[in-house]
C-alpha cells in the first residue's frame, strides 16, 4: 500500500527562464554571491531536522586521485533531503444495528503510525448552517478533553487490526434514538499538529435522515482531504447504505464503511560531500563528489569565473557519463559503488575558475537542491582567503550587538537569509516566519514611533497656557481632560478588597468626598480576577469582585452621581488571564464573553505562547499580554468599554499598565467610549547617573509626553516624572530640581500641564505595598506642590482619610476658590537648595521647603495654609 | 504554509474561532508579506564593485546581469530600479537643527529593514545659504546625511534654488529676496504683474542681479559648496543628485498663479514673461526675424489660470497657438526654458562630473488638458515643439547631452482620479515622455504625485511603472515622502506591501518558469 516517490522537485537555476524578466536576472545575481560566502568558510551545516553534520568529513571516502603537492581547497558534506510518501487509509464506519446495550456505534480509524486525536462535535435535529456543539456527555468516549464550548477531542486508541498493522481507532456509542443529527469531526496528528479536513471543512457523518436522496458526504463528488489525502476520492466507497425504519423511531441511521486515502510523505536525509583539492603542478583542481543515495544519482553543474556567478561549461574533455544539458550546463552521471553505499564521481578542472555550481538530479522530476538556502550549491574553487572577511551573515545576526548599525546589518542579513532560504524546506520556513515576523513587528514599531513623532513635530509647543478668568467658558477642552478645574480621589487602597463590601463603604464616603472638593472618583478594577485586588483581570464581562457585586457597583456609580462626582473604571487592557489552556498546557485561551484564543496574546512573551503580534509596548510578565493590534481584539475591547460605560456608568477611564501598549490604540479606545476623564498610568524608571537621579528628566517626561500625544490627547497621564523630581528634592533638600533649564515645572506638568495627572502616592508606591514610597513626613509639601500646580491632582485614599484630612482638605479650598486649573499660568520664582517658591495664576503664592520666603512687591498677599515647610498666600481682593 | 491551514482547520473545526475569523483575516494580514525574491542581494555598491567603476550603478548592474545572454534588449532598460524614500521637506529649515530628528531615524530604519535602497534629502538654497551670499550653513543637512549613512541607506539629494510652495520652508535666500524688492523684475511675472516671490526668472540667469554675481554663478557657489561640505560621503552614501532647474524642482515655468501651490494646481495657467529681462529678450528676438509687432507682448488672447483652453482664441482648436505668430512665441517661449535648462545642466555636470553620482533632473507631469490639440498646459510651463511634435523631445535632448536622468514624477497617477472634464491623460503623456527619452537616449526615473491613498489602484500602477514596464523602465522611484500621514495607520501597511512586492517580486507574477518553480514548490505537505 506505500507508494515511494521521490519528490524534491527543483528547477536546475543554470536554465534561464526564457522569457525572464529582469528582476529574475537580478535576483540570480543576488543569491548566489551569498550562498558562496556562506559556503566559503566550512562551519556548521544546520539540518532542519537530524543533527548537525561537521565540514571536512566525506573527503576520504572519495577515491582520491595521487597527487603529491594536493592542498585541500574546499571539503565539505551538504546535507540532502528526499521525501517519500506512504499511503494508507483512514476507514470510518456505522454500525446501525444496537449492540447489546441498545447503542449503535460510530468507528473511526487510521492506519497511520502518529498519535491521532479526533476533534469533533455534533450537530442537533434543526440547526443549519456548520456550527458545532459540544457533544452531550453521555455520548462522550473516555478521555475525551473539553475544547471551549464547542467541541471535545478523544484520542484514538492503538491497536493491532487483523493483519497486525497498527490500526488507531475511536468509538463513540450512541443511543439510536439520540437527538443528535450528525457528527462533525476532524483529525488531528499531535506530533506534528497536522489536521485533516474534508475538502477544507468540516467530515459530517449523519446519524439520521436518509441517504435517499444520495450520499449525503458528498463522497462521489470526490474527497479533497487535507494534507495530503489525495484529491481523487476513488477509493472512498460507501460499503453499505441501509436506508430504513428501525424500530418505532422516525429516524433513519445509515450503516456504512467509508475508507479514505492518507499520504504521509516522509523526509529521508542523505548528504553530498564535495572536496577541492590544488594540485599546483597541473594548475588544476580535482573535484571530488561523493553521496550516499543509491541509485542514478546526476550532478547537474557548471563552473562560473570571478564573481559573476553565470554558469558556464567548462571545455573539453568532461567526466566520463557526461551529458551537455542545453549549453547551460553539463550533467555527469555519478557511478555508483560496488559495495552499494553510494556513488561518487571526480573529475579535473582548470584552477582559473572561480566555483563550481551544482544541484543533484534523481530523475526527470526529482532535483535536489541546497536545504540551505533552496537554490543550488556552490563549491568555491580558489582559496577560501579571499572571502575571509566577509561577515557570515547567520552570526552577524545572532551577536547582540550594541551598534545600531550592526544590528540594522544583523537584521538585514537576516532578511537576506530569509530571502535565500525562502524555496527551501518547511521546517526552515518555520524558523523563518518567526524571524520575518520580528522584523516586520521592528519594521512595524519603527514607524510608529515615526508617526507620533511626525504628527506632532513640537510637543513643547503645543500647550501654551491657557488663561481662563470665568469657568463658565471652560469647555471641556477635548474628550477625556474633563473640565480642567478636576481633582482626582484615588477611592481606594491596596487592602480595600478584604472588606469584601467595598462599594458600599466607599459609598458611604460619597458626600463626604464631594464636599471635600473633589470631581473625580477613581474606582478599583471590577472585573472577575485572579488576585484579589483586580488586576489580573479574567472573565471581563462579569464584574462580580472581591470589591462587591455589580449591583452594588452600579449603586456605587449613582451615589457618586448624585453627589456631582464622576466615577473613573480602572481598566486593565494591557493583560488578562486565561481560562483555559492550550493544547501545550499553556494558559492561553480566554473564555466568557470574549473568548479568544491565543492568536489575541502577542507572540514576543515565551511564557504564553502566544500567537499574535509582538506586542506594541513593554510586557507584563505575569499575564498573556494582549495583542492590540489585532483587529477583532480592538473590537472586543471597544464593544466592552463601551458596555461598561453604559451598564455602569462610568464616566471615564484610569488605564493600567499603559506603557504595554502602543497609545494609538488607546485613542481608538477613547475614540470610541468619549470618556469625561481618562487617564492612563505610563510608570518607568527615571534617568539616574552613577545611582544619582539626574536633574535634567526630559527623556522621561518625553516618553510619557509621547505616549500621551499617540493617544492624540484623549488621555492623560499620571505625572511619574514630577513625583519622582518631588521625592529627591524632598529628601535631600535639593529644591534647585523643581525648576527646569527653561524655569518652567521639571515634569509632564511643565509640558503638557492638561494632560498631567499629578500625584505623590497610590495603591502601588505607597498602600501595603509601598513599591516607592513618598518621602514619610513629607506628604503635605508634595501636596502643597500639585494642589497649587497646574495639572490634574489626585490624592489618594490613604492620605484623605488619616490625619492629613484638614490639610489637605484646606489647599483643595484654596485651589477650588482662586480657580486654579489644569492649564493655570506658572512662575517660578525661587529654585534652590533649601527653597522653591513659584506664583500661580498670579493670585496664589507658594513656597516648600526649609528656606525663608516672604512675598513682595505691590500685591497684598495673605496666608492662606501654613504647615511644615510648606506656605501658601492667596492676592488679596 | 503548514501553519496557516492548519489555523485554517481549527477556524473551521470551532464556531468560536469562527466567530473570530474576521479578525483571523486581519491576523493573517502579516502572512501575506512574503520575502520573496530579492531584487538583488548585495547593495547597489556590491554589484558596481564587479562591474569595476562606472557612473551609473544601475546600468553597470544591468550589464553584470545580462552577462552573456545578450537579447536585443537596451542595456538601460534592464537594471533592477532602486527604490527611494522622500523624507520631509522641511527636515531642515533654519541651517543647524534637524526637525522631527528622532523621527527621521526611526523612519529611516523602518524603510530600511523594509528592504528600501536609500532616502531622498530635499536641500535648499534658501536654508543653506539664508543670510548672506558669503555664508553657507551645512550642519542641518550633514547631521540627515550621516544619519541616512548610518542606516546604511543611499542618498539621493535634491538641490532646490526655487521655493517649494506648501513647504514651510523659505522661499528664497534672504538676500537674494532682498534684490528681488530692489529690482521686482528679476522674478517672473504674469500678464496681470503678478510676481512669484519664489523664482528667478530665467532671463537674468547671467546678468548680475545678485550682489554683483548672476543667479547661475549663485547656484554653482552652492553646488560647489555642496561638494566640499560632503565630499566624503559621494563614495560611500550619496549615490544620486538632483538639480532644481525651476520651481517646485522642476524645469518649467511658474505658470500656476503667484503664490498658490504648484501641487494643488490643475487649471491651464498663464504665459510667464512679463519681467522686463523677459519682454526685452522677446522683443529682440522678434526684431531679429523681422517681426517687431510680435515682440511687443505676449499672446493677447491667451485664458486666463483656471479658465479652460476654450474660453478664449488661443488655445482653441486651430487656434492662434497654431498660426505662424504662435508658432513663433511658443517656440521663443520653450526656448527660454530650454536654454536655462542647459545652462544649468552645463554648469552642473562641470560641478558633479567627476563625482561617482547619477546626475538627475526633473520635470513636470502636467497630464491634464493633454486632450486639447494645443496641450495648453505643456506650453505654458514651456514644453512646446513645433509642428504639433512631442514638447518633451527637446528637453530630453538637453538632458541626454548632459548625462542627466529624466525624473518623471507622477508615476501613480491613474487615469481614474483624474476629472474628466480636463482632459487628463496621464499614460498618454508618460508614453510621450518615455519616446522622447528613448529617442534622444535620456534614462528616465520616477516618483510619484502625491502619498497613495487606499482605495485607488495608485499602488498597482506604480508597480507596472517601475517593474514590469518592459521599455524606458525608471533607473530610480523615489516614493514622496516620510512625515505623519506617511507613517499613518491609513497609509503605511499599503505602503509596506508595496515595497516589499517591489523589493521581493512575486512568485506568480514574473513569467512562466517563475510559475512553474512555484508549482513545483507545492510538494505533498509531511503529515
Amino acid at each position: 500500500m506505500s507508494a515511494v516517490s521521490w519528490s524534491i522537485p527543483a528547477i536546475p537555476r543554470a536554465i534561464p527562464p526564457a522569457r525572464s524578466g529582469p528582476p529574475g536576472e537580478a535576483f540570480l545575481v543576488a543569491a548566489r554571491p551569498r550562498a558562496a560566502r556562506s559556503r566559503a568558510a566550512p562551519r556548521r551545516v544546520r539540518l532542519a531536522r537530524g543533527g548537525v553534520v561537521v565540514a571536512h568529513a566525506g573527503a576520504a571516502e572519495v577515491p582520491v586521485a595521487d597527487s603529491g603537492e594536493a592542498a585541500v581547497v574546499f571539503s565539505e558534506k551538504f546535507p540532502l533531503r528526499r521525501c517519500q510518501t506512504v499511503t494508507s487509509s483512514m476507514p470510518r464506519r456505522v454500525e446501525a444495528e444496537p449492540d447489546a446495550d441498545g447503542k449503535c456505534k460510530i468507528v473511526i480509524g487510521c492506519d497511520v503510525e502518529g498519535k491521532w486525536l479526533l476533534h469533533w462535535g455534533v450537530s442537533y435535529h434543526g440547526e443549519t448552517g456548520s456550527e458545532w456543539d459540544q457533544p452531550p456527555s453521555e455520548i462522550r468516549p473516555p478521555g475525551s478533553v473539553p475544547i471551549k464550548d464547542s467541541a471535545i477531542e478523544t484520542p484514538l486508541e492503538t491497536s493491532p487490526n487483523s493483519e497486525g498493522h497498527i490500526l488507531h481507532e475511536v468509538q463513540i456509542k450512541f443511543d439510536k434514538d439520540t437527538p443528535v443529527a450528525a457528527i462533525n469531526f476532524v483529525l488531528k496528528e499531535e506530533g506534528t499538529g497536522a489536521w485533516f479536513q474534508h475538502k477544507g471543512g468540516d467530515f459530517r457523518i449523519p446519524l439520521s435522515g436518509s441517504l435517499k436522496d444520495g450520499d449525503p458526504l458528498g463522497a462521489k463528488q470526490g474527497i479533497d482531504v487535507y494534507p495530503g489525502v489525495k484529491p481523487e476520492g476513488s477509493n472512498a466507497q460507501l460499503k453499505e447504505a441501509v436506508p430504513g425504519e428501525k424500530g418505532p423511531s422516525t429516524k433513519c441511521i445509515s450503516e456504512f464503511y467509508e475508507e479514505y486515502p492518507i499520504l504521509k510523505s516522509e523526509y529521508f536525509e542523505h548528504f553530498v560531500s564535495v572536496a577541492v583539492t590544488e594540485n599546483s603542478e597541473t594548475d588544476k583542481s580535482l573535484v571530488e563528489f561523493y553521496t550516499d543515495i543509491t541509485g542514478d544519482v546526476i550532478i547537474h553543474w557548471g563552473v562560473c569565473k570571478g564573481n559573476t556567478m553565470t554558469w558556464e561549461i567548462p571545455p573539453e574533455p568532461h567526466p566520463p557519463n557526461t551529458k551537455i544539458f542545453r549549453q547551460k550546463a553539463l550533467q555527469t552521471l555519478l557511478e555508483q559503488k560496488t559495495d552499494g553505499t553510494g556513488s561518487a564521481v571526480s573529475f579535473l578542472l582548470d584552477a582559473d575558475y572561480s566555483g563550481l555550481v551544482f544541484v543533484l538530479k534523481l530523475n526527470e522530476h526529482t532535483w535536489l537542491r541546497n536545504l540551505e538556502n533552496g537554490f543550488d550549491f556552490y563549491i568555491p574553487l580558489t582559496r577560501v582567503e579571499q572571502f575571509g572577511s566577509t561577515q557570515e551573515p547567520h552570526r552577524a545576526g545572532e551577536h547582540k550587538l550594541d551598534d545600531k548599525s550592526a544590528q540594522t546589518d544583523g537584521l538585514i542579513s537576516d532578511i537576506r537569509n530569509l530571502v535565500v532560504g525562502l524555496s527551501s524546506r518547511r521546517g526552515q520556513r518555520a524558523k523563518n516566519k518567526v524571524l520575518q515576523e520580528d522584523i516586520l513587528q521592528e519594521i512595524e514599531r519603527l514607524a510608529a514611533e515615526a508617526y507620533s513623532i511626525f504628527r506632532s513635530p513640537t510637543i513643547d509647543a503645543i500647550e501654551d497656557p491657557v488663561y481662563i478668568d470665568d469657568p463658565e467658558s471652560v469647555k471641556p477642552a477635548c474628550s477625556g481632560t474633563g473640565s480642567g478645574f478636576e481633582i482626582v480621589c484615588q477611592g481606594f487602597n491596596w487592602e480595600s478588597h478584604k472588606s469584601g463590601k467595598w462599594y458600599v463603604e466607599l459609598g458611604t464616603k460619597a458626600k463626604e468626598l464631594s464636599s471635600l472638593g473633589f470631581t473625580i472618583v477613581w474606582s478599583p478594577p471590577p472585573t472577575d480576577s485572579v488576585s484579589p485586588e483586580g488586576y489580573m483581570p479574567r472573565d471581563l464581562y462579569n464584574l462580580n469582585s472581591r470589591y462587591g457585586t455589580m449591583a452594588e457597583l452600579k449603586q456605587l456609580v449613582d451615589i457618586f452621581h448624585e453627589n456631582g462626582v464622576k466615577v473613573l473604571g480602572d481598566a486593565v487592557l494591557n493583560h488578562r488571564c486565561a481560562q483555559f489552556q492550550n493544547q501545550n498546557g499553556i494558559w492561553n485561551i480566554f473564555g466568557g464573553r470574549m473568548n479568544w484564543d491565543d492568536r489575541a496574546v502577542v507572540a514576543d512573551d515565551p511564557h504564553f505562547q502566544g500567537r499574535g503580534n509582538k506586542s506594541s509596548g513593554d510586557n507584563f510578565h505575569a499575564a498573556p499580554n494582549i495583542d492590540h493590534s489585532q483587529d477583532f481584539v480592538r473590537t472586543d475591547i471597544k464593544e466592552w468599554l463601551r458596555w461598561m460605560r453604559k451598564e455602569v456608568g462610568y464616566d471615564g477611564w484610569r488605564l493600567d499598565f499603559a506603557r504595554g501598549f502602543w497609545g494609538g490604540y488607546v485613542k481608538d479606545y477613547m475614540e470610541a467610549t468619549e470618556p469625561y476623564f481618562a487617564v492612563g498610568e505610563y510608570w518607568d524608571s527615571l534617568s539616574y547617573t552613577y545611582g544619582e537621579m539626574d536633574y535634567n528628566q526630559d527623556a522621561h517626561r518625553q516618553r510619557i509626553v509621547d505616549w500621551i500625544n499617540a493617544t492624540n490627547g484623549t488621555a492623560g497621564a499620571f505625572d511619574v516624572t514630577t513625583k519622582g523630581i518631588l521625592h529627591m528634592a524632598l529628601e535631600r533638600s535639593e529644591y534647585w530640581r523643581l525648576s527646569d533649564e527653561k524655569g518652567k515645572p521639571p515634569g509632564v506638568l511643565g509640558w503638557w500641564p492638561s494632560r498631567a495627572v499629578t500625584f505623590i502616592e497610590n495603591h502601588d508606591t505607597g498602600s501595603t505595598q509601598g513599591h516607592w514610597r513618598f518621602p514619610y513626613g513629607m506628604e503635605m509639601q508634595g501636596y502643597a506642590y500639585i494642589l497649587t500646580h497646574p495639572g490634574t491632582p489626585a490624592v489618594f485614599y490613604d492620605h484623605i482619610f488619616s490625619h492629613l484630612q484638614q490639610d489637605i482638605a484646606k489647599l483643595m479650598s484654596i485651589r477650588c476658590r482662586l480657580k486654579i486649573q489644569c492649564r493655570s499660568k506658572i512662575k517660578i520664582l525661587k529654585a534652590e537648595q533649601n527653597l522653591y517658591a513659584a506664583e500661580i495664576n498670579e493670585n496664589l503664592l507658594m513656597k516648600i521647603g526649609a528656606g525663608h520666603f516672604e512675598p513682595t512687591g505691590p500685591v497684598n498677599w495673605i496666608v492662606a495654609a501654613e504647615g511644615h515647610d510648606y506656605k501658601i498666600w492667596e492676592a488679596a481682593s | 504554509m503548514d501553519a496557516l491551514q492548519t489555523q485554517h482547520a481549527a477556524a473551521a473545526a470551532s464556531p468560536a474561532a469562527r466567530r473570530l475569523r474576521g479578525g483571523g483575516a486581519g491576523h493573517a494580514a502579516p502572512r501575506r508579506v512574503e520575502f520573496g525574491r530579492p531584487r538583488r542581494g548585495g547593495s547597489a555598491r556590491d554589484v558596481l564593485s564587479v562591474a569595476g567603476p562606472g557612473r551609473f550603478s544601475v546600468q553597470a548592474a544591468g550589464a553584470v546581469v545580462q552577462g552573456g545572454t545578450k537579447n536585443s534588449r537596451d542595456v538601460e532598460d534592464v537594471g533592477a530600479v532602486r527604490l527611494f524614500v522622500g523624507l520631509p521637506i522641511n527636515s531642515v529649515t533654519d541651517g543647524a537643527t534637524v526637525n522631527s530628528a528622532r523621527g527621521i531615524e526611526a523612519g529611516m530604519r523602518a524603510v530600511k529593514l523594509l528592504g528600501v535602497d536609500g532616502v531622498e534629502l530635499q536641500v535648499f538654497w534658501s536654508v543653506v545659504q539664508p543670510e548672506s551670499p558669503d555664508k553657507f550653513s551645512w550642519t542641518g543637512y550633514r547631521a540627515v546625511a550621516d544619519m541616512a549613512r548610518d542606516e546604511g541607506l543611499s542618498l539621493r539629494v535634491s538641490l532646490r534654488i526655487h521655493g517649494s510652495p506648501g513647504g514651510s520652508v523659505p522661499k528664497l535666500p534672504s538676500w537674494v529676496g532682498a534684490a528681488a524688492a530692489k529690482d521686482r523684475d528679476i522674478l517672473f511675472t504674469d500678464g496681470a504683474g503678478g510676481r512669484h516671490e519664489d523664482c528667478l526668472s530665467f532671463a537674468v540667469d547671467e546678468l548680475p542681479v545678485l550682489a554683483g554675481m548672476s543667479p547661475l554663478q549663485r547656484y554653482e557657489a552652492f553646488f560647489r559648496s555642496f561638494v566640499d561640505a560632503f565630499d566624503d560621503l559621494f563614495e560611500s552614501t550619496i549615490t544620486d543628485v538632483t538639480v532644481g532647474l525651476g520651481p517646485n524642482g522642476e524645469l518649467r515655468y511658474p505658470s500656476y498663479p503667484p503664490g498658490s501651490d504648484v501641487t494643488q494646481f490643475i487649471g491651464v495657467g498663464e504665459f510667464q514673461c512679463y519681467d522686463k529681462y523677459m519682454l526685452a529678450q522677446l522683443r529682440q528676438h522678434a526684431e531679429a526675424l523681422g517681426n517687431p509687432m510680435w515682440g511687443l507682448a505676449g499672446p493677447h488672447n491667451a485664458p486666463g489660470y483656471d479658465e479652460s483652453p476654450d474660453s478664449s482664441e488661443f488655445f482653441r482648436d486651430h487656434g492662434s497657438w497654431d498660426s505662424p505668430y504662435g508658432d513663433f512665441f511658443l517656440s521663443w517661449y520653450a526656448g527660454k526654458l530650454l536654454s536655462h535648462g542647459d545652462r544649468v545642466l552645463g554648469m552642473a555636470s562641470r560641478v558633479f562630473g567627476s563625482k561617482p553620482v547619477e546626475l538627475s533632473a526633473k520635470v513636470p507631469f502636467m497630464h491634464w488638458w493633454h486632450g486639447a490639440q494645443s496641450r495648453p498646459a505643456e506650453a505654458v510651463a514651456g514644453f512646446y515643439k513645433s509642428n504639433k511634435k512631442n514638447g518633451y523631445s527637446p528637453v530630453a535632448k538637453v538632458f541626454a547631452q548632459h548625462g542627466c536622468t529624466m525624473v518623471v514624477p507622477g508615476m501613480d497617477v491613474c487615469m481614474n482620479k483624474q476629472q474628466r472634464n480636463t482632459g487628463s491623460s496621464p499614460d498618454k503623456l508618460l508614453v510621450q515622455i518615455k519616446n522622447a527619452c528613448r529617442r534622444h537616449g535620456a534614462r528616465i526615473a520616477g516618483e510619484n504625485a502625491s502619498l497613495v491613498m487606499t482605495h485607488t489602484s495608485s499602488f498597482p500602477r506604480i508597480k507596472s511603472n517601475i517593474v514590469t514596464a518592459e521599455l524606458m523602465r525608471p533607473t530610480f522611484f523615489t516614493y514622496r515622502r516620510m512625515g505623519a500621514e506617511f507613517f499613518s495607520p491609513e497609509h503605511w501597511p499599503p505602503f509596506m506591501e508595496f515595497v516589499r512586492s517591489v523589493v521581493c517580486g512575486e512568485w506568480d507574477e514574473d513569467d512562466e518558469t517563475a510559475a512553474a518553480v512555484s508549482t513545483y514548490d507545492e510538494l505533498p505537505q509531511p503529515v
